[in-house]
């Protein structure tokens, strides 16, 4: 069975991720060979000829920090999504569904429209606006202690697609060419990612796998229910909202510089578990691999699909996510 | 080890149980009976601090319930629920070592010991050649003696295991009583089947609508006049000839007053 050779796999997955981002700065307008990818990387942009400082931009101030970006926000929201569904019981939670991308682009938007754009502001608008979309589905969801799956699932899209409207609605208004801030926030996109994205996301990112990580068996015991991890020690009401912060947290300070991409979180957990493992450790470090993996391919077929065009990431997750949603619906019958 | 005196709980402003009183001692095992509705599930619960009891004392190994944190009370006091399947599929050997969790630190990794605890605790409940399979491929005895193990990892002072032989066949039910007898921790078990609780434990409590109708020995609480009226039939009670332990039979179509 795969799941025995989770060593083997996880080291194969990292070999294809470091690959993947090498053969992902060769790839662009300007197209670079491996062996001049290798060259600008090893000298670091010092004594090159003239003709190679262009080239040494575009690997060091465009590319390598949107790909790394790409690795942080992928892996991000497989680990948010991970976390979401053991949390919540429920195997079709992820970021999108909760409502969380939904509330950050509101929190981020309203910041942009009133505040001058700075990143930390928007990374803090986005987090408050993550946290009332919580509290609005805690809201609808009281009383059902997180049993029904179908009400949780339903309340965060509802919860996805007010905040959605709204967003939408202040940006028309405030803005003359709305439409492709519309689209950033909706779909989600890399392109205005540097190396500020990357400084902000990549600590975040790793507080949040750590935090996740020493929680481990605590997760694990939600698998069950709410009773039996009780009588394991743990603090079930304070776990949850521990974790629905961390997430929060981290889903906000994604959508705050990449927009929101829909469906990493729900799909790459899921194919994590039938190829890596269960329990959290094995799914939280599978899925930020794999999740990191499955963004950079994505945002390299956005770039690449039409010829001096990008078109938004989230076009290209929400597709393969679709179908995937369908399937698990099908398997499990919901 | 543990004692209850006068315990009285009341939720959504009903009483669920009134002025419990009785101890568990070392190596007990005690069984708790009574119709549906009795209080049964409630009383566990409130042994384990789900529940917090308007009047009366749990105290454990001397100390109220209430002052121990969820981590101490849960090295000090392992439950076995009617639990549903995980939400995805784990090994045998991963719900064993969720026991560990009341004893680890945030990133503290499982030793040699450890190991050797579930090693130790699947071969008591007859696990040890299973630990790689998946717990949606076993039967529901070998689930319930999992179960039992996690908790024999949690390495307990006291053993809680609410209706541990429910939906059972026959031979599992007899299995998962023996071992928990067989594991002389001291145990405290709600049980549905009457001739069961007669035959494993050392004594039992009756309880009807959060009353405490009798605790001491099978011979003393298995009466027919305490459990006509409290089940609403007549019984016949008997000392079985080979067994040497009390056994009763129900007789339909008899009315009772209820204690």
């Amino acid at each position: 069975m795969l799941r025995r050779h989770y060593g083997r796999m996880m080291a194969g997955a990292v070999f294809l991720l470091l690959v993947s981002m090498l053969l992902s700065l060769t790839f662009g307008s300007v197209k670079l060979s491996i062996s001049e990818v290798f060259y600008l990387l090893s000298n670091q942009g010092f004594n090159l000829p003239i003709n190679a400082e262009l080239l040494n931009t575009i690997v060091w101030q465009i590319r390598l920090p949107r790909i790394l970006t790409a690795v942080v926000v992928g892996a991000g929201l497989a680990i948010c999504g991970a976390i979401l569904q053991n949390a919540s019981r429920n195997p079709l939670a992820d970021p999108y569904l909760f409502g969380l991308m939904a509330g950050a682009g509101l929190g981020a938007t309203l910041v942009s429209v009133v505040l001058p754009p700075q990143m930390v502001s928007m990374a803090l608008g986005a987090f408050a606006g993550a946290l009332f979309a919580v509290a609005l589905v805690f809201a609808v969801c009281a009383g059902q202690r997180w049993r029904k799956v179908e009400i949780t699932l339903l309340a965060g899209v509802a919860v996805s697609f007010m905040l959605s409207a709204i967003s939408s609605f202040i940006l028309y208004f405030a803005e003359p060419f709305a439409a492709n801030r519309i689209m950033f926030w909706l779909m989600g996109s890399l392109s205005r990612t540097d190396w500020h994205s990357v400084a902000l996301l990549a600590p975040v990112t790793l507080i949040v796998l750590l935090l996740a990580l020493a929680l481990r068996r605590q997760l694990d015991a939600l698998l069950f229910s709410d009773e039996s991890a009780r009588t394991l020690g743990v603090n079930t009401l304070r776990l949850r909202l521990t974790l629905l912060l961390a997430t929060a947290l981290l889903t906000a300070c994604i959508v705050s510089q990449c927009g929101g991409i829909a469906f990493v979180g729900l799909m790459v957990p899921h194919i994590v578990r039938h190829f890596f493992g269960v329990t959290s450790v094995r799914l939280l470090l599978g899925s930020a691999v794999v999740g990191a993996l499955f963004m950079i391919w994505v945002d390299n077929l956005a770039r690449l699909i039409l010829p001096q065009q990008e078109i938004p990431l989230g076009v290209i997750t929400s597709l393969a996510g679709s179908v995937f949603f369908l399937l698990i619906m099908r398997r499990q019958r919901l | 080890m543990l004692n209850v005196s006068a315990v009285s709980l009341r939720l959504d402003n009903k009483p669920i149980l009134q002025n419990i009183s009785f101890s568990l001692q070392s190596g007990e095992f005690i069984g708790i009976i009574g119709p549906n509705g009795a209080g049964k599930s409630s009383l566990l619960r409130l042994l384990c601090n789900q529940y917090i009891a308007d009047s009366g004392a749990v105290l454990l190994k001397n100390v109220p319930v209430q002052q121990y944190s969820a981590a101490k009370l849960a090295r000090t006091v392992a439950v076995v629920s009617q639990n549903s399947p995980p939400l995805f599929s784990l090994t045998v050997h991963q719900v064993a070592a969720m026991g560990l969790l009341p004893r680890k630190s945030w990133f503290e990794l499982n030793n040699s010991e450890d190991d050797e605890c579930i090693n130790q605790a699947l071969q008591k409940v007859g696990l040890e050649h299973k630990t790689t399979q998946q717990v949606d491929t076993l039967s529901g005895g070998e689930l319930q003696r999992l179960y039992i193990a996690r908790a024999l990892v949690q390495q307990p002072a006291i053993l809680l295991l609410d209706e541990p032989t429910n939906h059972l066949d026959v031979k599992f039910q007899h299995q998962i009583l023996q071992l928990v007898r067989d594991l002389g921790i001291p145990a405290l078990a709600c049980l549905h089947d009457l001739n069961l609780a007669a035959m494993y434990c050392d004594k039992l409590l009756l309880l009807d609508q959060g009353v405490q109708c009798a605790f001491g020995p099978a011979d003393q609480v298995l009466t027919e006049a305490l459990l006509q009226p409290v089940f609403g039939m007549s019984c016949h009670t008997y000392l079985h000839p080979q067994l040497q332990k009390l056994q009763l039979t129900f007789l339909p179509d008899v009315g009772g007053n209820r204690c």
